[in-house]
C-alpha cells in the first residue's frame, strides 16, 4: 500500500474540487473550508512521522502531548487569513472554522480506520466518527470565536485567541488521552456531552443578535 | 493515594467555580467581564481534568500538555482586565500616576518569583523549565493591571469596587500558581497537592466575586 493519507485525501479532494465549479456562494465557501481541513489533515500527518521519528518520544506520548498543539495550531492558520482578508460576519466565521474541523476529522477518521480495515468494525466508525468528528469541529470553533473579536475588539483578539487555542489544545489531549486509554466509551461521550451546551449557547447568542438587531430597526424606523 | 485525593478535590473546586459562572451566564446574559472570568475558569478546570485522567490512565510524565490551561487561565485574566475593564476605569490620563506606579511592584514580584522558578527548574530539565516560563509569562502584565484596578480610587459608576475582590484573588491565584511551579521541581506531591488546592480555590474566589459584583457592574 502507498501513502494512504495521500491515497483518500486525493480520492475525496477531486471530486470536492470539481464542485467548487458547480457550487456558488454559502455551499462553495463550506466546501472549500471543508477541503482545507483535509488538507491540514494531510500535512499533520506528514508532519507527525516526521516529528515522531526526529524526536525522543513514545507514539502515545507524542500523540497525547505533541500531536494536539500544532495540529491545533495549523487548523487556526487558515480561519487567521481568512479573518484578516475577508472580514467574514460572526455566524459565516464559526460555520467556517468547525468545517475545518471537521475536514480534518474526516480524512484522519478515514486514515485511522482504513490502516486497520482488517479489524474495524462499524462500532468503531461509529465511535470514531461521533468523537473525533464532534471534538475536531469544537477545538476549531472555540479558537474562531476567538479570532471573531478582531475587527470590534483589537485587544481581545491577540489575548482571546491564544488563550481559546490552549483551550482547544488542552481539551484535544484529553480526548486523546482517554481514547487511547481503556476507557474508549469515556472518549466518545466526551465530545457529545460537550455539544449540547455549545449548542444551547450558540442559538441562545444567535436569539440575542436577532433581538438587537430588530430593536435596532424599530428605533430607526421611530 | 494522597496525589489522587488532592487532584479529585481541586478539579472538584475548579468545575464547581467553572459550573457555577457558567449556569448564571446560561441564565441571563451577563456583563463581558464576567465571562471572560468564567472561561479563565473552565481553561484551569481543563487542565485540572487532564491531569486527574492522566493519573487515572497511569500516565506519569513530567511534561503534560495541561499545563496549557494554566496559560489560557492567565490569558483570560488579562484579557478580562486589560481588554475590558482598563479602558473602562483609566482615560490614559496623568492622574493617579502615584497608583498606577505603584502598581508596578506586582509584576516586579511575580517575575523574581517566576526567574527563580525557572532556576530550579533549569537544572532539572530546561525544556520543562522554558515551558513552564511560557505559560507563566501572562501573569507577569495580568498582575499589572490586577494590582492597579486594586490601587485606583473608586470610579463613579463603581467598576473597580464591584471587581476588587476579583482582582485580589487574581493576585493570589498568580502567586499561588508561581509557588506550584516551584513546587514542581522537587518531588513533593504533597505540597503541590496543596499548592493545587489552594489555586482551585483561589479560582473559585474569582467566579464568586465576579457572580457577586456583576450584580453592580456592566462592562
Amino acid at each position: 500500500m502507498g501513502n494512504l493519507n495521500l491515497i483518500l485525501f486525493i480520492s475525496f479532494a477531486l471530486p470536492m474540487i470539481m464542485s467548487f465549479f458547480v457550487c456558488k456562494g454559502r455551499v462553495r465557501m463550506a466546501l472549500i473550508f471543508f477541503f482545507i481541513g483535509m488538507g491540514v489533515c494531510l500535512f499533520c500527518g506528514e508532519l507527525s512521522a516526521v516529528a515522531l521519528a526526529a524526536l525522543p518520544y513514545e507514539k502515545q506520548f507524542f500523540s497525547c502531548s505533541i500531536a494536539p498543539f500544532f495540529e491545533e495550531v495549523f487548523k487556526a492558520l487558515p480561519i487567521l487569513v481568512f479573518v484578516f482578508i475577508f472580514k467574514p460576519e460572526r455566524r459565516m466565521l464559526y460555520e467556517c472554522s468547525a468545517l475545518v474541523g471537521v475536514g480534518f476529522a474526516v480524512l484522519e477518521n478515514a486514515f485511522i480506520l482504513g490502516s486497520m480495515s482488517n479489524t474495524v468494525s462499524v462500532l468503531d466508525a461509529l465511535m470514531r466518527g461521533l468523537g473525533a468528528g464532534i471534538m475536531h469541529g469544537l477545538c476549531t470553533l472555540a479558537v474562531g470565536y476567538g479570532m471573531s473579536f478582531v475587527h470590534t475588539r483589537r485587544k481581545l483578539f491577540s489575548t482571546g485567541t491564544v488563550a481559546m487555542l490552549a483551550v482547544a489544545t488542552v481539551y484535544h489531549a484529553t480526548y486523546n488521552t482517554i481514547v487511547q486509554s481503556v476507557h474508549l466509551w469515556m472518549g466518545v461521550l466526551l465530545p457529545v456531552i460537550t455539544l449540547i451546551p455549545v449548542l444551547i449557547l450558540m442559538d441562545k447568542t444567535e436569539k440575542n443578535r436577532k433581538k438587537r438587531e430588530e430593536c435596532a430597526s424599530d428605533s430607526v424606523r421611530k | 493515594m494522597l496525589d489522587i485525593i488532592y487532584g479529585v478535590a481541586s478539579f472538584v473546586i475548579a468545575a464547581a467555580a467553572f459550573w457555577l459562572g457558567a449556569l448564571k451566564l446560561f441564565a441571563k446574559d451577563k456583563p463581558f467581564y464576567m465571562k471572560l472570568l468564567v472561561c479563565a475558569a473552565g481553561c484551569f478546570m481543563l487542565e485540572q481534568q487532564l491531569l486527574l485522567i492522566d493519573m487515572w490512565c497511569g500516565v506519569h510524565e513530567v511534561f503534560s500538555i495541561g499545563m496549557l490551561g494554566i496559560l489560557g487561565c492567565n490569558y483570560f485574566l488579562l484579557s478580562a482586565n486589560y481588554g475590558t475593564l482598563d479602558k473602562v476605569v483609566d482615560d490614559g490620563s496623568s492622574q493617579n500616576r502615584t497608583a498606577k506606579l505603584l502598581a508596578n511592584i506586582a509584576p516586579l514580584c511575580i517575575a523574581l518569583l517566576c526567574v527563580n522558578a525557572f532556576f530550579i527548574w533549569k537544572d532539572k530539565d530546561i525544556i520543562c523549565a522554558l515551558m513552564w516560563m511560557l505559560m507563566l509569562l501572562p501573569a507577569i502584565p495580568a498582575s499589572y493591571f490586577n494590582l492597579k484596578h486594586i490601587l485606583l480610587p473608586n470610579d463613579a459608576c463603581g467598576f473597580l469596587h464591584a471587581t476588587r475582590n476579583c482582582n485580589i484573588s487574581a493576585l493570589i491565584l498568580y502567586v499561588v500558581m508561581v509557588a506550584f511551579v516551584t513546587c514542581s521541581a522537587f518531588d513533593n506531591s504533597r505540597l503541590v497537592g496543596i499548592l493545587s488546592l489552594l489555586m482551585s480555590l483561589s479560582v473559585f474566589g474569582i467566579t464568586v466575586s465576579a457572580i457577586r459584583g456583576a450584580k453592580k457592574w456592566e462592562i
